[in-house]
């Protein structure tokens, strides 16, 4: 189980995330919505110990493990990887080798590698000749989400976040990489998914166990997958006033 | 008389000083300039941005230092250089130095030297123009353009 | 140790059998003549090393770049023959160099450390048939010495054109001290294809500290060569001056590749020169890990139209480390172009600069010329500087210029370690992508070499 419990996060001295807390147990999948600048990605990063955030308050726990104090590294190796909305590129480092170093790190051997390297190419439509390009660098942002899934089929990791990985694709991008993300929880039923999603179309092609609307740095509902038709049909609108009168009605 | 030196020491965090200069060197004109920056506190920030058209045999020399001391965490210095070379016997000489003691900073500089695009000049010459007046506004659009 | 007396002198020599023996430290004009003798060398030579020594007493030290008020001139040795030479043992080899060998993984690395001593006896073997096919094309390949005992004419013809003596005080020192380095001719329109490797040369001994260097591609030929190592050597001689010519003719290509990883007790001062004829290409690849002070700037004279020069040099500079280093391009000639690419990395305090040169001449017309160099900054106590020149004045050139210095790219690193590479692996990683334009170019061996050289550097090394 992943959990977060009352997180506060800052950056550069503002805070951000006010006490945010959810938990996903293994092999469900959640989805995070809300208007932009409520702290989606904010908590994305958070959960990876961005150093550019600081926690204030709270905790993260992976399958009980403490993960405030740990470096990126060392959640990763536990098992939590984040499908970045804007990946950075790195010139000069091949994808093969990137992606060779990791595997290796991860799973200790390099066995298997260029198996699973290739099934997850086909699985994502992806060309083989991606591979001798530099990481991310020149790519489209349709191929840089593609990367982020690419890896994310091929480190296997026990919870993933995904950070806006369905913005900015065209119709048949979408498709694959929704599709590609079944498949994983096909072969891995395990896997936990936290998407962060700034419109649900991607739905059409997963099943969400649970929703929460974020807003202005903190969860203000939880629901089912239903809650996803009633912001698509009214917006954040109705729920902003629902914020506001929840907070009127503590005062008073 | 505009300088032919400029100093800046940037002494007090978050300070930020932004030099921009045009030069236009005709006939037989020999122009200069030294800039010359000295970051010495945190995150300062500078930018200077040099604009040169030369025309027939004039020459300019440019001498330009961006020194980032161990001070100055995390500032940014930028230098760009441009010169447009029009006429057949112009001379640049330029000395963009960057000089940097701390590692936490961002520093670059940019310098192109080129020719007027004979393309662009065609397109305008094609449009009605006369050939000195294309050059003119080329000239002017290069010395307009934002880096 | 014996003092060179002019009374053996009577019962002769024959080069290169000879008992191992040192000229007095400290250089006079005896040391040179001395050095002429024993290498057998006709008489304009002998002239050319005296007057070279006049020049270099007369010559200051240069005022930018290293400090190199440490060289003391007189506590030298000028010739050493190195048969007798502590360093050939590998027992003998100071502890972190062998370590480093060891860190590295290169397999018997006793056996490769004293290949470029052995390589005289191996090499006949290994490379006989190689060499064998060259020569019946016409291609020369031999030590500088034997260069200029059987082609004193094509020798004479082309040494000290491109770097005179009096170029620099060390070019003057070389000049007057020379021993060593690769003669190399390749004759019209034939290409080689395999690189020619310095060790491999029959008769070659291991690296001196005068190399001096001469290759002459003419026309319609290509040849790549090879210099250096990327383990570390060790080298008792702590002032290196080498002087490397090259004249690549009509159409001719040629490539020369450098990796130095000098013991960090060494002053490395080398010159190095290409004249680059009709559309011909000069590459130099230029890799620095070691060496106390590096100073170092392979440079290309662009001399007749459509001729290419392309410099890729890079530099990692560790602690008590100063690498001066970059490229000059010198546009003589219209339609020319040129390209530098200077990546240098200092860290633990070390210092690396980029120093360079383009040049576009008034009746150079036509000419392109692109610089990029990169500074990467990697701690706190470590500095980096770029000093470029740009000189134009051709019709209708083109020149573009850009720098930049920083550290590594905090994004890129949080996006590597949220992997589950460890901080320590993701700057290795970012270390060798940075340099890979640079170490792509070099043959696989090398490459791979140099990255895991990095790496270890980077852990801290044996040197740190």
């Amino acid at each position: 189980m992943l959990e977060v419990k009352n997180l506060k996060v800052n950056r550069g001295g503002k805070n951000i995330l006010k006490a945010v807390s959810l938990s996903i147990k293994e092999g469900e999948t959640h989805i995070l919505m809300g208007p932009n600048g409520s702290g989606k990605s904010t908590l994305a990063n958070a959960l990876l110990g961005n150093p550019l955030y600081t926690v204030a308050g709270g905790k993260i726990l992976l399958d009980k493990m403490p993960l405030v104090k740990l470096s990126p590294d060392k959640r990763a190796k536990l098992g939590l990887f984040l499908a970045f909305q804007y990946p950075v590129e790195v010139e000069g480092v091949s994808m093969r080798s990137f992606l060779r170093t990791v595997y290796i790190e991860l799973k200790k051997s390099g066995e298997n590698f260029n198996k699973n390297l290739v099934e997850s190419l086909k699985l994502l439509n992806i060309n083989e000749n991606f591979m001798g390009r530099a990481l991310n660098f020149g790519f489209s942002g349709g191929e840089k989400k593609k990367s982020e899934i690419l890896q994310l089929a091929l480190f296997s990791p026990k919870y993933a976040i995904l950070d806006e990985t369905d913005s900015g694709l065209d119709v048949a991008s979408l498709r694959t990489v929704a599709e590609g993300i079944s498949a994983l929880k096909k072969t891995n039923p395990k896997l936990g998914i936290l998407m962060i999603t700034h419109n649900p179309r991607i739905l059409k092609y997963l099943n969400a166990d649970v929703v929460h609307i974020m807003f202005q740095g903190k969860i203000i509902k939880s629901g089912n997958a239903a809650l996803v038709k009633e912001v698509e049909e009214k917006g954040y609108g109705d729920t902003k006033s629902k914020l506001i009168m929840m907070n009127s009605e503590r005062i008073g | 008389m505009p300088s032919k030196e400029i100093k800046v020491n940037l002494d007090k965090a978050k300070e930020t000083a932004k030099v921009e200069r045009v030069f236009v060197g005709r006939k037989n004109e020999e122009l200069e300039i030294d800039i010359h920056i000295v970051h010495n506190a945190r995150k300062t920030i500078s930018k200077v941005l040099v604009k040169v058209v030369l025309y027939d045999n004039a020459t300019f020399r440019f001498n330009g230092r961006i020194r980032v001391l161990k001070k100055a965490h995390l500032s940014e210095g930028s230098l760009r250089l441009q010169a447009l070379l029009i006429g057949d016997n112009c001379r640049v000489f330029a000395e963009p130095a960057l000089e940097i003691e701390n590692n936490s900073v961002k520093c670059f500089h940019k310098v192109s030297i080129s020719k007027l695009n004979e393309e662009e000049i065609f397109y305008l010459i094609s449009k009605g123009l006369e050939r000195d007046s294309a050059i003119d506004l080329v000239v002017q659009g290069f010395v307009r353009a934002q880096p | 140790m014996e003092n060179f007396k002019a009374d053996n002198y009577k019962y002769g020599f024959s080069y290169p059998e000879k008992p191992a023996y040192k000229l007095e430290k400290g250089l006079n004009e005896d040391t040179v003549k001395g050095i002429s003798r024993i290498k057998n060398e006709p008489l304009w030579m002998l002239s050319y090393r005296l007057r070279a020594y006049k020049t270099f007493l007369s010559k200051k030290l240069p005022l930018w770049g290293a400090d190199l008020s440490g060289l003391n001139f007189n506590d030298l040795y000028y010739y050493l023959k190195p048969s007798q030479s502590n360093a050939d043992t590998w027992q003998s080899l100071p502890k972190d160099i062998k370590e480093t060998y060891d860190r590295i993984g290169i397999p018997d690395a006793e056996q490769r450390y004293l290949a470029g001593v052995k390589a005289q006896y191996d090499s006949e073997i290994v490379y006989g048939s190689l060499l064998a096919e060259l020569k019946k094309k016409g291609v020369i390949f031999l030590s500088m010495e034997e260069g200029l005992r059987k082609h004193p004419k094509i020798v004479r013809e082309y040494f000290g054109k491109a770097i005179p003596a009096s170029d620099n005080k060390f070019s003057a020192l070389n000049s007057a001290v020379w021993s060593g380095g690769s003669f190399i001719y390749i004759p019209k329109n034939v290409k080689v294809e395999l690189p020619l490797q310095a060790y491999f040369r029959i008769n070659a001994k291991k690296m001196g500290q005068f190399e001096r260097t001469l290759i002459i591609a003419d026309e319609g030929s290509f040849v790549s060569y090879i210099e250096g190592c990327t383990a570390p050597i060790y080298s008792q001689d702590s002032l290196h001056a080498a002087v490397v010519e090259i004249f690549v003719k009509k159409n001719a290509r040629v490539r020369y590749s450098t990796v130095q990883n000098w013991s960090r007790n060494v002053y490395n001062l080398v010159t190095k020169r290409a004249f680059v004829y009709e559309d011909a290409v000069m590459e130099w690849v230029d890799g620095n890990l070691g060496s106390k002070i590096t100073m170092k700037y392979p440079s290309v004279y662009l001399m007749e139209k459509g001729a290419r020069g392309v410099i890729l040099s890079m530099a990692l500079a560790g602690k008590n480390q100063f690498l001066d280093a970059g490229g000059k391009a010198v546009h003589l000639a219209e339609n020319t172009s040129s390209q530098i690419i200077s990546k240098s990395i200092s860290k633990n305090g070390g210092g690396s600069n980029y120093r360079g040169l383009v040049k576009v001449c008034a009746n150079a017309k036509n000419c392109k010329s692109s610089v990029v160099c990169d500074g990467l900054i990697l701690d706190k106590k470590s500095y980096t500087n770029t000093f470029p020149v740009m000189d134009v004045a051709g019709k209708n050139a083109q020149v573009a210029h850009e720098a930049s210095v920083g550290r590594v790219d905090e994004e890129q690193l949080f996006y590597l370690t949220s992997r589950g590479i460890s901080e320590q692996e993701a700057v290795n990683m970012l270390v060798n992508g940075f340099i890979e334009p640079i170490a792509k170019e070099f043959p696989m061996e090398y490459a791979l070499e140099l990255n895991s050289l990095i790496a270890l550097e980077m852990e801290g090394g044996v040197n740190a």
